[in-house]
């Protein structure tokens, strides 16, 4: 019974801590613009974290190592130090918009601007990462995150054209008003907002923390499997408010209070609340999830000892780092650059970081010495590789998409 | 002296012959159970590490072990009494 | 110590080094050899730090993290810490150590850290999570 309510939990904490500020703002945008037309790559971006995330957390349980150890051991000090460089900048700017998002969270609440909320979340912030126990702070997150099953409800109570939303599925292409540029670079974001490296990092790091084992494989896969896919089905229902609402009247979704307004129009005002509360959870969760793996890249980098299961004395190194995350993130929001904007970035450099994150992994899950039996299987192999060549076309064409679109304007 | 001394230099062998940059340093245990380097990975072109493909034995994904094969050919093992380190 | 074949490139640089508690020491950051008598380099030590990772990664930032360290060090003469090769037990996904890390030098970043920074905080040696 424990261990069955252990994968309950699990599982919702997935659901509750796969959609982010990044979700929020890249499924709105695009339902908006472009229909139901890109809902194709939240599927491929879901399916790909969860292989990623699947390799990982086996690697983790079976040898005890997390994402940034192998990252340095397979690519040598001097590679992964340029990748150590990357990961931790999209980190870090993840970091600041997740805060970001906290902060316009209230706003939506208080009507008080969200500039001044700002220090207040990033000091409550870093409290909970320095006090707070480490599954409670989870859990906690993670299932005040499903109050944004709300979009579910909102989406069916919309009673939208089903034909026609299933008719822009099946039909990849953009619409009229847009050109292909535009559609790829909001695929790459969509893809990116899935895929973003940093749930690996917390994932897999997590899994050392709670000493995973072989035993745990069960628990990681069914919490990978079953909760990610069910966040993807959170992220869908976000863009289907946003394409029912806003692409019909060609209106350009840019503010978190446009992505909560279909749940409002739909489910009154009590949907409103629901929905803020899940907004604020969920971009407090990653806030969380971003803030400790900021300080897991560094340390797990330099072979520093890390984590929450030890006095913060004698991790001092790494709680430095968490500590200076925090004040850089609240530092680049407090110059008023705008949050949203901050995501954008931050989605687009976290597609050019994760294909040198994401080999080493690959490469370690097929590796005997590591895993004896738990080696990838032929089939996860063909799908490894397929992911491997995704996603190094993704990271090819980020910048390039991102300048000649002028991030999607 | 210490391994980094060592990797990534150019080497040639006893006659002369470029051999390439050396890649890796391979041990064995001598009675004392001390690990001597017996053997010189070395490699044409590549600098940095080979991921681990170059061990014995089949590597998986079968496509990034070709790729790498083919990055990575004309890498051998020579034994280390056949190098010349003496930089030119 | 291993009797298996080693390689040290892709066995021994860069992986984690673990004490006997389970504690997190550093990286293998270079690899010291001595001589044999027939003259082949022999496996003598792990060093770790940052003056060692600086000197391999070389160029500026190599320059600079090496001086960082130096900086640092508030006694003596400053070196890597230098950990025997007979005090590795064993060799896989880490490198497990046969000592306690409080034996060991403890680098001075952190404890220049724990001693101005993070142990000031309070609940800074509260226990972990």
């Amino acid at each position: 019974m424990k261990r069955f309510l252990a994968v309950t939990l699990g599982i919702l904490t997935a659901i509750g801590g796969f959609v982010d500020i990044g979700d929020l703002v890249a499924n709105g945008e695009t339902g908006a613009r472009f229909g139901m037309r890109l809902a194709w790559v939240v599927v491929v971006g879901v399916l790909g974290i969860c292989l990623y995330a699947e390799m990982s957390g086996r690697v983790a349980a079976v040898s005890g190592r997390p994402v940034f150890d192998l990252v340095r051991e397979r690519l040598g000090a001097r590679v992964a130090l340029a990748n150590l460089a990357g990961s931790y900048l999209v980190t870090l700017l993840t970091l600041s918009a997740e805060i970001g998002g906290v902060a316009l969270a209230i706003q939506l609440a208080t009507s008080v601007h969200y500039l001044l909320w700002v220090p207040i979340a990033a000091f409550v912030l870093w409290v909970v990462l320095w006090k707070v126990k480490f599954e409670p702070m989870e859990r906690v997150f993670g299932l005040a995150g499903l109050a944004l099953v709300v979009f579910v409800v909102a989406l069916i109570a919309l009673d939208p054209p089903w034909g026609q939303l299933g008719d822009q599925i099946a039909n990849p292409v953009p619409p009229a008003t847009e050109d292909w540029a535009t559609y790829g670079f909001f695929a790459v974001a969509l893809f990116a907002a899935a895929m973003t490296p940093y749930e690996v990092f917390f994932f897999s790091s997590g899994g050392v923390e709670e000493k995973w084992t072989r035993r745990d494989l069960v628990i990681s896969r069914v919490n990978v499997f079953i909760g990610f896919p069910l966040g993807g089905v959170l992220s869908l229902a976000v863009m289907g408010c946003a394409a029912v609402v806003y692409e019909p009247l060609g209106v350009h979704v840019d503010t978190l209070g446009q992505t909560a307004l279909p749940v409002a129009m739909a489910v009154g005002k009590l949907g409103l609340v629901v929905v803020i509360l899940g907004f604020f959870a969920a971009t407090f969760g990653a806030a969380l999830e971003t803030g400790l793996s900021a300080g897991y890249t560094v340390a797990q980098y330099f072979g520093w000892q890390w984590g929450k299961l030890v006095r913060p004395r004698q991790a001092a190194r790494f709680h430095t780092v968490v500590l200076i995350s925090v004040l850089l993130g609240v530092a680049l929001l407090l110059t008023t650059a705008d949050p949203i904007a901050i995501t954008e970035y931050s989605l687009v450099f976290s597609a050019v970081a994760l294909p040198l994150t994401y080999l080493p992994i690959l490469i370690v899950a097929n590796d005997r010495d590591y895993l004896g039996d738990h080696v990838n299987s032929p089939f996860t192999n063909v799908l490894g590789v397929t992911y491997l060549v995704i996603i190094l076309v993704v990271a090819v064409a980020a910048v390039p998409l991102m300048i000649v679109t002028g991030m999607g304007s | 002296m210490l391994a980094s001394d060592l990797l990534g230099r150019t080497v040639r062998d006893r006659a002369g012959n470029p051999l390439g940059r050396v890649a890796d340093l391979l041990t064995e245990p001598d009675e004392h159970g001390r690990h001597r380097v017996v053997r010189v990975l070395v490699t044409p072109r590549w600098r940095g590490r080979l991921l681990g493909f170059e061990r014995p034995g089949i590597q998986r994904p079968w496509l990034l072990e070709r790729i790498s094969y083919l990055l990575h050919r004309g890498t051998r093992e020579v034994p280390w009494e056949d190098v010349d380190w003496s930089s030119e | 110590m291993t009797d298996k074949p080693l390689r040290v490139d892709f066995d021994l640089l860069d992986r984690q080094i673990v004490d006997l508690d389970g504690y997190l020491v550093g990286k293998v950051d270079d690899i010291e050899f001595g001589t044999a008598a027939d003259g082949r380099p022999v496996v003598a030590a792990i060093l770790v730090g940052h003056h060692a990772l600086g000197r391999r990664i070389g160029g500026v930032l190599g320059r600079w993290m090496a001086a960082v360290a130096r900086r640092l060090h508030t006694t003596g003469d400053p070196q890597p810490l230098r950990i025997p090769f007979e005090r590795v037990a064993k060799i896989g996904s880490a490198l497990w150590l046969d000592v306690r890390h409080e034996l060991l030098d403890t680098p001075a970043l952190e404890l220049w850290l724990r001693d101005n920074v993070i142990g000031r905080i309070p609940g800074a040696s509260d226990a972990g999570q």
